[in-house]
């Protein structure tokens, strides 16, 4: 499948957001661009800090200020830029939602969890009470939770169930792109992997698209189409998973799967990137991976690398690219 | 045969009050020799993080006894309870919350210098803090830092080099490299092998993520509802499981990437219902046993032992 003849109803371009600090303008996203098809799981790789987070909250409109947000977002043919409060309203949660990271500590402990998706799913729609109820309780039953939690409070229940209502707040309104932000990072392998077939079965049966934010390219691997490797700001590398995971074309990624640990590993000795990524400030001259690579030359110093296209819509950009496709 | 250093005698911790009890540990046999390299597996509420707090001595079993090289730690006192102290120290999982944030490096490492290896003059400190951070492979600059100015990365380092300030013989590490990110993760965990053979020093890590386990540790015990199912050597554990929820968790741990594994995560959720381990008769982990029999809903099963390692079950897959 070519990704590239998709069409993209959700269009990143450029996108770029700016904190002011002591040091001067933080960059903490700083030029992305991205599009995510009907249906397809995208994922967002990158270590703790490099923007996946922001990248998000820019895409519902959530950054607040000082932050400042440039570049455009196109969904369905709308500038969200551009939403005022009422547009807003209507596209938050309808059309794009989010399962915030740290789920077990999103919902409020002194309500019950009915009454917040409930009252989530009327801050959204113009539903009486008793259609919002009906609402609640499909999606609950969507992530196969039993009705009789939404009598409960969030301290009653399990981590693994707490995630699933924050999955079905999200899915409640039958948004058509699902943000998760890493969904799976706190739970242990077992419900781990219960979230993801869950979370790939509602792709099937609703047709939503998700936008999978982890720093787990294991979990990555299970859930996604296609994988955007972010860095410092920017995306480095991005295409099909099996492009991206089996032959990583930019030193970062490469760097990033060797050092996942792995059961088949235990003999061996895993090599973590070097070094640790800085914050971005100002303008950036050069790749900014340089200072950590192994295959560093003066030009990537000197100047941004260009963008490469490979085969099946795979972009990096890399002055050194592990390899290189003939066409 | 030499006390072991650390021992375990059917030890039980019970939380919660009558309307539902939690036994974190129920009845634990365990016994750990000096410079070994051990690794406790399981889900969230198995009780791992309990038994690391017991092995370090920071909570008291309701019952049973825990014994450092043969005495009971509960009658330790004065010489010989800074003495244990000295010997087995602790990694919390946390590394944002384990400091405290107004004290920087420099002030935080000197603590344990300061009571338990005596130490008292500022040079004396000062040199001692320098050789901590160069075992963890930080630069020496940091000392000066607080902690919001260190990364993930920096900060359990940092938490590590306080466990090693008083040359102890074995660290409990619980889920040192769970709130990191992969290369974070890598460069902490290859610390530990490293410290285990430069230092001669033993190592108790508890963790969920059992291709981690595999990766310090020589021996596996997995961990259930409070009790250890099973216990094998890494090499006969990760290649023949011998309880069913062994062998669960070794189905869905990471591993490298081949092309078969693209379409995983085919987990039957039909079954998918969570319960309340206990609240099961019997073994705890039957709801979610393929394997069961009839014994199984009657008692837990007691540990069966041979030279390939220890089983909790009645029905263990044979190789």
């Amino acid at each position: 499948m070519c990704w590239g003849l998709n069409i993209m109803f959700m269009e990143v371009e450029r996108l770029r957001v700016s904190f002011p600090s002591v040091a001067g303008l933080l960059r903490a996203v700083d030029g992305v661009s991205f599009g995510v098809a009907e249906g397809e799981v995208l994922g967002l790789a990158g270590e703790s800090g490099c923007g996946k987070t922001t990248t998000a909250l820019s895409l519902l409109r959530l950054v607040r200020p000082p932050g400042v947000v440039e570049g455009s977002i196109v969904f369905d043919g709308k500038d969200i830029m551009e939403l005022n409060d009422e547009g807003l309203r209507e596209y938050r949660w309808k059309e794009v939602s989010m399962v915030f990271q740290g789920a077990m500590s999103s919902l409020n402990p002194v309500k019950k969890v009915g009454y917040q998706l409930v009252d989530t799913i009327l801050d959204h729609t113009r539903l009486k009470r008793q259609e919002a109820i009906r609402l609640a309780e499909a999606a609950l039953k969507k992530v196969r939770l039993p009705e009789d939690v939404l009598e409960r409070f969030p301290h009653q229940l399990s981590g693994g169930q707490k995630q699933r209502v924050v999955i079905a707040m999200a899915i409640a309104l039958n948004p058509r792109l699902i943000i998760a932000d890493e969904p799976t990072t706190a739970l242990d392998v077992l419900t781990q992997e219960k979230i993801l077939t869950l979370l790939r079965d509602i792709v099937r049966s609703t047709g939503s698209a998700i936008l999978f934010i982890s720093h787990d390219l294991s979990v990555l691997a299970k859930i996604c189409d296609r994988i955007a490797v972010m860095y410092m700001g920017r995306i480095l590398e991005m295409g099909r998973k099996e492009d991206v995971l089996f032959s990583p074309a930019h030193p970062y990624t490469k760097g990033l799967i060797d050092s996942n640990i792995t059961i088949d590993k235990r003999g061996s000795l895993v090599q973590p990137v070097g070094g640790s990524p800085d914050l971005v400030v100002g303008d950036v001259r050069g790749c900014r991976f340089n200072p950590r690579c192994a295959h560093a030359t003066p030009e990537c110093v000197a100047s941004e690398p260009p963008r490469l296209e490979y085969r099946g819509g795979r972009s990096v950009y890399c002055y050194h690219p592990r390899y290189v496709e003939n066409e | 045969m030499s006390s072991p250093l650390l021992e375990f005698k059917d030890v039980s911790i019970v939380y919660g009050s009558k309307g539902r009890q939690v036994k974190a540990l129920d009845s634990v046999n365990l016994r750990l020799d000096e410079g070994e390299r051990v690794a406790f597996v399981g889900e969230s509420g198995a009780g791992k993080t309990t038994l690391a707090r017991c092995l370090a001595g920071l909570i008291r079993p309701q019952s049973g006894r825990i014994l450092f090289r043969g005495k009971d730690i509960n009658t330790l006192s004065g010489k010989a309870l800074r003495e244990f102290r000295k010997s087995v120290q602790i990694v919390f999982q946390d590394p944002y919350d384990a400091m405290n944030p107004h004290q920087n490096v420099r002030e935080y490492l000197s603590i344990p210098l300061r009571f338990l290896n005596g130490m008292s003059s500022k040079a004396e400190l000062d040199e001692a803090c320098s050789r901590l951070l160069e075992m963890v492979g930080l630069p020496v600059e940091l000392l000066g830092k607080l902690p919001h100015q260190l990364s993930g990365g920096q900060k359990q380092r940092v938490c590590i080099a306080r466990a090693l300030a008083s040359d102890p013989k074995f660290i409990v590490a619980d889920e040192p490299s769970s709130m990191l990110d992969a290369s974070a993760s890598a460069g902490v965990l290859n610390l530990f092998r490293e410290l285990a053979v430069t230092k001669n020093m033993g190592y108790a890590v508890i963790t969920h993520n059992i291709a981690v386990a595999a990766y310090l540790c020589d021996t596996i015990h997995v961990m259930y509802a409070g009790k250890i199912v099973e216990s094998a050597s890494t090499g006969n554990l990760i290649s023949r499981p011998r309880h069913p929820y062994s062998h669960l968790l070794l189905k869905y741990a990471p591993r490298t990437l081949s092309r078969l594994d693209l379409s995983s995560s085919n987990l039957d959720l039909e079954g998918d219902i969570e319960f309340d381990p206990w609240k099961v008769r019997g073994c705890r982990f039957r709801p979610l046993c393929t394997r069961a029999v009839k014994e199984c809903s009657l008692e837990f099963p007691t540990p069966t032992r041979d030279e390939d390692g220890q089983v909790l079950c009645y029905n263990p897959i044979v190789y």
